[in-house]
């Protein structure tokens, strides 16, 4: 864009060196004769004074704004030589444009805009013959030379405004040419009044000074009003656009979008902390909307706790934050007071440097943190809700899931009871002894298994309930678990290896939960795991002082990704080993219910070589200390059962 | 019924004590049975074999009794084959699936087995109409 702006400038910078030659053509006699030096610099002032005072014209639903350098110029067309209204004008031009504290490149354009257009004024006021004093021609030869410098004034202003505001140049042109003619033949006529009560009395101009300075001050007053107004006009409609229901990042990123329209910034960044008290934030630039590196949030979060609200120049922050914050040249930056309820941290980067509107935009930053404020709240409380009701919804389907799937499991091992059952007596007289044996046996097998499931789904409720929670006690884990594997050893075929390391042999824990799960864990391991040795085995955690118990097969294993489904109810991985291992689907479940009771975690892991690992992890005891191994501890007592 | 051909009846369970106790009764009955343990098999018989009657279940590894039957119904070869199915599930929402998919009869588990001979043998005399 800027690339564009500095053809123009050049273009212009052509165009007043053309008209210079031009003048100095057809001015020969004068050349470029200055004059007075008194004159030039008073017309200058002059230039400057009335670039200053800007005022602010309504008609109707259009607005432009007017200064008076139509009748400085007046004046200066009639009254010295047109080489010294040309260095007036653009010393004064130049000098009003710092004053109001504009950007460089604008101070270059503005003033070249302003020499080429008062070159002009100048070319056609001398063509048309330039006579001092007053009379018709003169007064004519003024107007048409006015009317040429505010042509050419307003196709430069028009052309910038086509490359800021990408509109295309007839239809920028055309919008403001009427408010434009009208301003220019208003503040020419002053010139001209100006010039005809100097001819009564030199001190009759005074006469006009109150004058217009009531109307110049009147004008500021309505256009300090009037860009109020629109300011909290955007203020309302960008509040209200960010008002709708939605989840945190949403709001945040609406924010953010919102502050930099209003302060008309490059990138803009909102950050407010989340549900769990994070600091989180959004980024919007021209490339769209996405989260803001935590680095970024941290620096804005720093600028709004470390700075009053206001404008502040990129160049005076430290090089740390300089490279994290968003390229710019200037940052608007507006906070929650200390203490509110709700924080909010907003920070808009701006191409420009600040300008004497550096006030009016943090102003509106600062009464839009308010907004974003209840913005921010609103989308946590919002999403909160929506949490809940989806948890209530998971917990409703799980239930209901639940009882489907326990009517189905008790229903099955039931109807086979009753099956086996009815054709005993159907066909009492036809079947074969080994034939109702088969039946009989069936019949039990059948009623064992759904006892165990009653069993274990009265098991799962009390632990659901969990009434009664734990009953902690010193439990000798090494008499446990060998006890345990002496019960079980039958079962699986002399394969229980036990070793308990020094340091495990005793811990804090409630006995009976912590048995049942590793009785369940080594019933499993020899059901699914028909050969090799299972280990159970023991020791203590450094630095913690909790205590690890593992129960360790050589089976098939579990691939990785179904190593948390085996912990879900009635998940089991083979279903054709529900009938032949006689599983309810509820054994892993349960343990790992049982662990959280305990304080403890149960996971699984592959045995090295293939095969399952079950590690529980029990907490070590509250009011104990852990204390530090004094020396390498490598001895095992290892129980191998008889 | 004695006049004509054995007919036979392909029951398909995951659970063999169930298998058994069809496989008994319907032979005692004069039926002769086949069995699949699973879905795919399951839909595999039908097809193969063509049987007079099938007894499904619903829960069986590898393909459901429901997506069997929506097979067996959209299959000109097996489309008329009378199905009854048989299983434990039980709720209002997965008995209208079961009609829907094209189900001669719906049993619950745990079942009469009277009532399912009984049915089978009405299946059996209205196809040989």
């Amino acid at each position: 864009m800027s690339k564009r702006i500095i053809g123009l400038l050049v273009g212009q910078a052509v165009l007043a060196a053309v008209l210079a030659f031009v003048l100095g053509a057809v001015d020969q006699h004068a050349g470029l004769h200055l004059g007075s030096p008194l004159a030039v610099a008073g017309l200058a002032v002059a230039f400057a004074l009335v670039g200053l005072l800007p005022m602010h014209l309504e008609l109707g639903r259009s607005a432009c704004t007017v200064t008076l350098v139509e009748a400085v110029l007046v004046v200066g067309l009639l009254g010295v030589p047109p080489a010294a209204i040309v260095v007036a004008a653009v010393v004064g031009e130049a000098l009003a444009c710092l004053a109001h504290r504009q950007s460089g490149l604008k101070v270059v354009y503005n003033t070249t805009s302003t020499g080429a257009s008062v070159l002009l004024a100048a070319v056609v006021s001398v063509t048309f013959g330039r006579a001092m004093g007053l009379g018709v021609h003169s007064w004519v030869a003024a107007l048409a030379a006015i009317c040429c410098y505010g042509l050419l004034s307003h196709v430069s202003t028009s052309a910038v405004l086509r490359v800021v505001e990408d509109r295309r140049f007839l239809a920028v042109f055309r919008a403001s040419a009427a408010m434009a003619s009208v301003a220019t033949l208003v503040s020419s006529s002053i010139g001209l009044a100006v010039v005809a009560l100097y001819g009564a009395h030199p001190a009759a101009p005074l006469l006009l000074v109150p004058l217009v300075l009531i109307v110049g001050m009147e004008t500021k007053r309505v256009a300090a009003h009037r860009a109020e107004h629109l300011r909290f006009e955007r203020l309302y409609a960008a509040s209200a656009r960010t008002a709708g229901l939605q989840g945190f990042q949403a709001a945040l990123g609406v924010s953010a979008a919102e502050a930099r329209s209003l302060v008309t910034g490059a990138a803009a960044v909102c950050c407010a902390p989340d549900r769990d008290g994070e600091w989180r934030g959004m980024l919007v630039d021209d490339h769209g909307l996405r989260p803001a590196e935590d680095e970024l949030v941290a620096a804005v979060v720093q600028l709004v706790t470390t700075n009053e609200a206001g404008e502040l120049g990129i160049a005076g922050l430290d090089a740390q934050t300089r490279v994290i914050l968003p390229p710019g040249a200037s940052v608007v930056v507006a906070g929650t007071p200390d203490g509110a309820e709700s924080q909010v941290a907003l920070a808009v980067v701006r191409d420009i440097r600040g300008d004497d509107q550096g006030n009016a935009r943090s102003e509106v930053l600062a009464a839009f943190v308010g907004h974003a404020a209840l913005t921010a709240t609103n989308a946590r409380l919002y999403e909160e809700v929506e949490d809940a009701l989806r948890r209530q919804v998971d917990l409703n389907r799980q239930k209901d899931d639940f009882l489907a799937a326990v009517s189905h499991e008790l229903r099955t091992p039931l109807a086979a009871v009753l099956g086996s059952v009815a054709t005993l007596r159907r066909l009492s007289d036809r079947l074969k002894p080994e034939d109702k044996d088969r039946f009989y046996d069936m019949a039990a097998r059948q009623g064992k298994r759904l006892q165990r499931l009653i069993e274990e789904l009265l098991l799962i409720a009390a632990v659901e309930n969990s009434q009664e929670g734990c009953v902690t006690a010193q439990v000798d884990l090494s008499a446990m678990l060998t006890e345990m594997s002496n019960e079980l050893d039958d079962l699986a075929g002399g394969r229980i290896v036990v070793a308990v390391a020094p340091g495990a042999e005793m811990v804090q824990t409630d006995e009976v939960k912590l048995r049942q799960v590793v009785v369940n864990l080594v019933e499993n391991a020899t059901k699914y795991a028909p050969e090799g040795r299972i280990k159970v085995l023991a020791w203590p955690i450094m630095p913690n002082g909790g205590v690890a118990v593992t129960v360790v097969d050589h089976g098939p294993g579990i691939p990785d990704e179904q190593r948390e489904r085996v912990f879900e109810r009635f998940v089991q991985l083979d279903q054709s080993s529900t009938r032949t291992q006689g599983g309810t689907g509820l054994g892993l479940y349960l343990c790992r219910r049982l662990a959280e009771l305990l304080g403890a975690s149960l996971t699984l892991t592959e045995t090295p070589g293939g095969g399952c690992t079950f590690t529980i992890l029990l907490p070590p005891p509250i009011d104990e200390v852990p204390v530090a191994p004094t020396r390498p501890q490598s001895r095992l007592t290892v129980g191998v059962p008889a | 019924m004695s006049t004509q051909a054995v007919r036979r009846v392909l029951v398909a369970d995951d659970d063999p004590d169930m298998v058994t106790i069809l496989r008994v009764n319907l032979e005692a009955e004069g039926y002769a049975v086949e069995a699949a343990e699973d879905g795919t098999v399951a839909w595999n018989m039908a097809r193969d074999l063509h049987p007079d009657m099938v007894v499904l279940d619903v829960m069986m590894p590898s393909c459901d009794g429901f997506d069997v039957l929506a097979r067996m119904r959209t299959d000109p070869c097996t489309r008329d084959i009378p199905v009854v199915l048989l299983t434990a599930k039980s709720t209002d929402q997965e008995i209208f699936e079961g009609w829907r998919a094209g189900a001669d009869y719906y049993l619950t588990k745990p079942f009469q087995l009277d009532e399912l001979l009984h049915f089978i043998e009405y299946l059996g005399a209205q196809s040989a109409l």
